[in-house]
């Protein structure tokens, strides 16, 4: 069954429709989260707050974006929620070392110097980073998202990539 | 991965690409929580969500019945307070909203 038709079902209620939908997107959620967090566990606690949210907001989604955008937008949500509640940035920054060193053995040295350097960004900085070079959103839905200015957004993925393509070795042009 | 469907040519986009989906690869091998777990989840959500606004009714219904019975008991034993008080408030109502409407307008225009 596809989206829409289950979208409308659980706007009516129907809980297991709702359940089917949150199943297909569960994985391609989680696999958001890791890519904007660096850690798969705090992947798997967000991607259940994720859904929790999704329920309880079911009635709001307008289809005015993809369903999978919307999810997007509230696991992005959560994800800035988590790092203003708990201030865990350095507790957040030893899990993403850990994850990189587990991917560090299928990646090209210079792969895996440029995730060393992304993961070195602050967290504020490396997410509009992902969102616009590996998802390619828009600075004015990114700004959204993290209820920033976009002239915020802008001047933190310019610097960002100015740092990352020094790094890379590439020219900056 | 973009959205938009366009290959990511740039150096740091390949790269940033192959990365990310080296960390991401785990999760492919993963399968979703079955059908009864996320039915369990919505049942227990959509119940929690139904008893808090149970609650937030009740709450709110007794606040306004306390806030109508204290004006109206205001108004049958000092009606000159009463009138006082009503014309303070749509004054600072009026003044308030003006006071939004303006900042709004220079929020605008920045």
């Amino acid at each position: 069954m596809d989206d829409t038709t289950l979208i409308r079902q659980a706007q009516c209620g129907d809980q297991v429709a709702l359940a089917r939908l949150l199943q297909q997107h569960y994985l391609p959620v989680k696999k958001y989260l890791v890519t904007i967090t660096f850690d798969r566990s705090l992947a798997e606690d967000l991607t259940q707050e994720t859904m929790i949210r999704a329920i309880e907001r079911i009635g709001q989604f307008q289809g005015r974006s993809r369903f999978s955008t919307w999810l997007f937008s509230i696991a992005t949500r959560q994800y800035l929620d988590w790092l203003r509640r708990q201030k865990r940035q350095r507790q957040a920054e030893a899990r993403v070392a850990d994850e990189l060193r587990l991917a560090e053995a299928e990646l090209a040295p210079e792969v895996s110097r440029l995730m060393a350097q992304v993961a070195a960004l602050p967290r504020e900085v490396a997410l509009p980073v992902v969102l616009k070079h590996y998802y390619g959103y828009t600075y004015e839905e990114i700004a959204e998202w993290m209820e920033i200015p976009v002239g915020t957004v802008k001047s933190r993925i310019f610097n960002a990539v100015r740092t990352l393509r020094r790094g890379l070795g590439e020219d900056e042009a | 991965m973009r959205r938009d469907g366009s290959g990511a040519g740039e150096p740091l986009e390949r790269a940033l690409r192959q990365g990310l989906e080296a960390m991401t690869s785990p999760v492919e091998q993963e399968s979703p929580p079955d059908l009864g777990a996320l039915l369990m989840l919505v049942q227990d959500v959509q119940r929690a969500q139904r008893q808090a606004l149970r609650r937030d009714l009740v709450l709110f219904l007794a606040v306004a019945a306390l806030v109508l019975s204290g004006g109206l008991w205001v108004m049958m034993n000092f009606p000159l307070h009463y009138l006082v008080a009503q014309a303070a408030l749509a004054v600072a109502l009026a003044a308030g909203a003006a006071m939004w409407r303006a900042e709004g307008r220079r929020a605008s225009h920045e």
